[in-house]
């Protein structure tokens, strides 16, 4: 069945508060992820992502349906987050990677002691790597490349939710993918395998 | 083409935005070049890498915020307020840069907080924190209620022990004790302020934006 998306809110709007649960079923993955890639830790990404459905329900009288919800609600989500690291004042250093988490989290522990087979464990230090290069970028390059790699926005709608002009955009991304792999080759991960097409 | 020419298709490769045309191009220069077709798939290999970092969310997310929503008090109506429509004639705005704005946090769990720590983001963050309120309904919240507003995007703590109301736009309403504590406010935090239009204001107040 398809998710009609404006007939939800609509719903939401009319006063059925339980209909709002659909519409973060909807979205609590990218919007999690999304926070998670931008603060850095799973803790923080979680209250993030519950801070910015909260506003998206406070101020969803004001969410104007000539926009895309989704637009709207990751403009929403990355003021959270922005908010959040100038708060903070750091950069984000723990591992985003469920796995090689450097806490005490019992489990992950335990997960850590057993021998992986070989295939997860080069899959593991490939997102290591690359986590840990995200966290030495900039928030808006980190913001651009989880927009438009991991959560695929097209370059109008990372227009939008940023405010930049599409070719910004466009320009920033390529600076941002440069210099994420500049610095993965810098740790020695060139990650020249598995060309997608 | 040259290099420099390519490295841009690629990106339009990557990102899917390349015409045909820029396809057939950047497949007939990679044809040649060696390095670009090592930087294409190290490019090819950085993105796989960063959609492989993709989780689930925790499983009580939903559940928690709508748990949270449950528990929100429910909202009072003012007769007072008309949002929309007719701006106020003037609107008397003696701004003091809306970047330099404390950082946000929901007034239940007020915490200290330095205002003054603009982060390295602002060129576009400012733009972000969009409030869905215009300065003319601030103003005009100024005249109706004769005070003197200054508008936060965040909580601080001197808020803590003012008396608030909410707003029909999910705004907070902090009544400051006096033009004293309002002007300490507004210099600590280089905060927006609005008067009323044609009065000397009565009282003194802060808006916390939803």
């Amino acid at each position: 069945m398809v998710f009609d998306e404006n007939k939800v809110i609509q719903q939401v709007l009319n006063g059925d508060q339980e209909a709002f649960a659909q519409l973060v079923q909807q979205y609590e993955k990218p919007i999690y992820n999304l926070c998670l890639r931008m603060v850095g830790n799973p803790d923080d990404a979680q209250d993030l992502a519950q801070e910015a459905f909260l506003k998206a329900w406070r101020g969803l009288r004001f969410y104007k349906f000539e926009a895309a919800f989704s637009t709207w609600l990751y403009r929403l989500t990355s003021n959270v987050c922005i908010d959040f690291l100038r708060q903070q004042k750091r950069r984000p250093t723990t591992s985003l990677t469920v796995g090689d988490e450097e806490d005490e989290n019992a489990e992950l522990e335990i997960q850590d002691h057993r021998p992986l087979p070989e295939e997860q464990m080069v899959q593991q230090e490939k997102q290591k790597a690359v986590t840990d290069a995200m966290n030495q970028l900039d928030d808006e390059f980190r913001m651009l490349l989880t927009l438009r790699v991991m959560e695929e926005r097209s370059y109008e709608q990372i227009a939008e939710i940023m405010d930049l002009k599409v070719g910004t955009v466009k320009s920033r991304i390529s600076r941002a993918r440069e210099k994420l792999r500049r610095i993965l080759a810098k740790s020695g991960n060139n990650f020249e395998f598995e060309s997608s097409n | 083409m040259i290099c420099e020419e390519a490295w841009i298709l690629i990106n339009g490769h990557l990102d899917h935005e390349n015409t045909q045309a820029e396809e057939a191009q950047l497949r007939e220069h990679l044809e040649h070049c060696t390095p670009c077709r090592a930087l294409l798939e190290a490019m090819e290999g950085c993105d796989e890498a960063l959609r492989s970092l993709e989780v689930e969310p925790p499983v009580d997310l939903c559940a928690n915020v709508m748990e949270a929503i449950r528990q929100e008090k429910p909202k009072k109506h003012h007769s007072w307020l008309k949002w929309a429509g007719a701006a106020a004639a003037a609107a008397l705005v003696m701004a003091v840069g809306l970047s330099k704005m404390p950082v946000r946090q929901e007034p239940e769990t007020p915490s200290v907080m330095n205002a003054r720590a603009v982060p390295e983001a602002a060129s576009y963050a400012a733009a972000l924190g969009s409030t869905d309120i215009s300065e003319e309904q601030i103003q005009e919240l100024a005249d109706d209620r004769i005070a003197a507003i200054v508008m936060l995007k965040e909580t601080v703590p001197e808020l803590q022990a003012c008396d608030c109301e909410e707003l029909p736009n999910g705004s907070i309403l902090y009544a400051l004790r006096d033009e004293k504590a309002a002007q300490t406010l507004r210099d600590a935090y280089e905060l927006n302020w609005y008067e009323p239009v044609n009065d000397v204001p009565k009282q003194y107040y802060a808006l916390l934006l939803p």
